[in-house]
């Protein structure tokens, strides 16, 4: 984000470290400037869902929206579409899962397939379903398994 | 030499090889079991190596660094995903695997428990047939039959007269018999008032438990526990609370993170009534719904509020939810009995001795007038928050045993008004935890956080009392 004070982009995540010695430990809701320390508002969550809706909206209308880059996570993936695990996320905050996503056989080459996605996660993996937040579906990285999408409700682009 | 099953990446069998010739032996086990681990990222095996020789113990750790930025993903995930390759190669020589089945009832009843639409409606049901079964059979029939129609007509006449005839000093008398004695209420109020709430409770429990029904439960209500600082899988330990506080204080074991455990241990001793306390508070509202209603309002109110600031103030990170969901099952009457039994007869071993030591407390009080010194330094208190000077010994036994107190109340109910017996069971319920379960958050927690909590909870009990008797005589609500 753009620190309204100084101008100076920067990282949330670098922002957090700022906080380190004040009691409120980043629960306050502000956003500190790394740079220039002052205490910006973070947008507004219902702005942010009300501009999504209007992507969202554009790309149905065929519309170029923000095009998708990056790798594909299980929390991208609609209800119904087969999927194949590629792997976990390897950065600090997605290695988190690591040992979790291992007690579940989330390993690569796995068939994987959501079955729903609010109000939260749940995939199916051989035998078992499991259900997972954001944080975890978004540490699975997969592959849409094209040659089995016939069941699909919807295709994925 | 064993033979080697599962053959690893090259990159990775070659620093196994490596690992293993700088160990020396004398482990329990192979050298190439404890260099898998050392790669996996196991402390407790990196600290038995580094204890023996620091030296090559950080020559190791230099190995393990060097593999692992080579490498895209975890050590540990790909040592483990290498096995599961190697299972899955030896599975179909001796598995058949029959092709699945098809969408029945149990699945479309799975995805209506989690689905916000048909799950809160599913979740209402459910808590009815909660209170049918507790609150209603279980908090007034059999404790009505039990207690009044076994206790009070037959046993404690039978024991004061024995009593009476076999001891002759008035002072012994009262430890056994008559009002406060061990005979005629600590074994009354565990067995006819407690033990057939606590026992419908735990069998309805027992049954939730081995459906299968907690699980989705957890999913559907994660996002409400992220914003008081849990998650999903805390659903566990709070339903278990509407069992017995103590135990459930004790599974907050199964939360990740320090944090949880925590916010959940503050929660439970604060806003969730254990099934003894509930059902003594249904049977005394049972003739009032709306203030059955605002009770419930208060106390999930404050349950959410002290959640949410508690979610601010806590430090510590996040946890995540996770949770496998098992096939929903029709729970076997037998492993329901072996259950419900189970934990009744834990719960008896723990609250019969607290009960019959509470009477001689009481007793030791009374002769001594150390009782009546507290009843006199309490009784301010309860009148501040609008309670007659008889609610006084309710309030005392509450910090003996929650559920001690709220019997204590069910005892005095024909004397108070609908806005005092509001006011009572709210208070009752935030009040201190019972003694049993101060014990287990002391030792799970520490001394900090325990007594913190506890220095918390009382003020605030009464705070909250006295603000909504305020409240209520103000509304002049037909209560």
């Amino acid at each position: 984000m753009r620190c309204s004070m100084c101008g100076a982009d920067f990282e949330v995540e670098a922002a957090a470290r700022s906080c380190n010695g004040c009691p409120l430990v980043g629960n306050c809701g502000l956003i500190r400037c790394p740079s220039c320390g002052y205490d910006n508002v973070p947008e507004s969550r219902l702005l942010g869902w009300v501009r999504r809706m209007g992507c969202r909206r554009k790309r149905a209308r065929g519309e170029q929206g923000l095009k998708w880059v990056g790798p594909l996570t299980l929390a991208d993936l609609p209800p119904g579409q087969p999927a194949r695990v590629v792997g976990v996320v390897n950065e600090k905050e997605g290695g988190r899962h690591t040992q979790k996503l291992i007690a579940m056989g989330v390993f690569p080459g796995a068939r994987i397939e959501m079955r729903r996605r609010s109000p939260g996660y749940v995939f199916q993996i051989g035998f078992s379903q499991f259900a997972v937040d954001a944080d975890v579906a978004r540490a699975v990285l997969v592959q849409v398994d094209e040659g089995r999408g016939l069941h699909a409700k919807r295709s994925f682009n | 030499m064993s033979t080697q099953l599962v053959q690893y990446a090259p990159a990775i069998e070659r620093s196994i090889t490596e690992i293993s010739r700088l160990l020396r032996g004398g482990y329990p086990l192979s050298t190439r079991a404890v260099a898998l681990l050392l790669l996996a990222g196991d402390d407790e095996i990196r600290a038995a190596v580094e204890a023996r020789d620091q030296a090559i113990s950080s020559r190791i750790d230099e190995l393990v660094a060097k593999v692992r930025s080579s490498q895209s993903q975890p050590l540990a995930y790909m040592l483990a995903a290498q096995r599961q390759a190697t299972v899955e190669r030896l599975l179909p020589r001796f598995v058949r695997i029959k092709a699945g089945r098809a969408v029945g009832f149990g699945e479309r009843l799975s995805q209506a428990m989690m689905n916000p639409l048909t799950g809160v409606p599913i979740l209402v049901a459910a808590l009815a047939a909660l209170y049918a079964f507790v609150g209603v059979l279980g908090a007034q029939t059999l404790v009505g039959w039990l207690e009044a129609g076994v206790f009070v007509r037959f046993f404690n006449p039978w024991v004061d007269a024995l009593v009476n005839r076999l001891i002759p000093w008035p002072v012994i008398q009262a430890l056994f018999a008559g009002e406060y004695g061990i005979l005629t209420l600590g074994i009354r109020y565990a067995v006819a008032i407690i033990l057939p709430i606590v026992g419908t409770f735990f069998f309805a429990f027992a049954i939730i438990e081995d459906s299968g029904y907690l699980p989705r439960l957890a999913l559907l209500i994660d996002r409400l526990f992220k914003t008081i600082g849990l998650n999903g899988r805390a659903v566990i330990p709070m339903v278990l609370g509407f069992g017995c506080d103590t135990m459930a204080t004790i599974v907050t074991r199964t939360l990740e993170t320090r944090r949880e455990r925590v916010i959940a241990t503050v929660l439970l001793a604060l806003a969730v009534p254990c099934s003894a306390q509930l059902g003594v508070i249904f049977a005394i509202l049972a003739g009032r719904p709306l203030a059955l209603l605002i009770w419930a309002m208060i106390v999930i109110g404050i349950f959410l509020l002290v959640g949410f600031l508690a979610a601010r103030l806590v430090p510590g990170e996040r946890a995540a939810f996770y949770m496998e969901l098992p096939p929903l099952r029709l729970p076997s009457l037998s492993n329901v009995l072996v259950k419900t039994y189970t934990r009744m007869e834990w719960y008896l071993r723990e609250v019969l001795p607290l009960f019959v030591l509470a009477s001689v407390l009481i007793w030791l009080g009374q002769i001594t007038g150390l009782f009546s010194t507290a009843l006199t330094a309490l009784d301010p208190v309860v009148r501040w928050i609008g309670l007659p000077h008889e609610a006084t010994p309710a309030i005392l036994f509450g910090f003996f045993r929650r559920d001690y107190g709220a019997a204590g109340l069910y005892d005095i109910q024909g004397m108070l008004n609908g806005v005092q017996l509001t006011v009572a069971a709210v208070t009752l319920t935030l009040f201190v935890p019972c003694v049993a379960q101060a014990a287990v958050m002391l030792k799970e927690r520490g001394w900090k956080i325990a007594l913190g909590a506890i220095a918390f909870i009382v003020p605030f009990a009464f705070v909250v009392g006295w603000g909504l008797s305020r409240l209520l005589i103000w509304l002049r609500l037909p209560l």
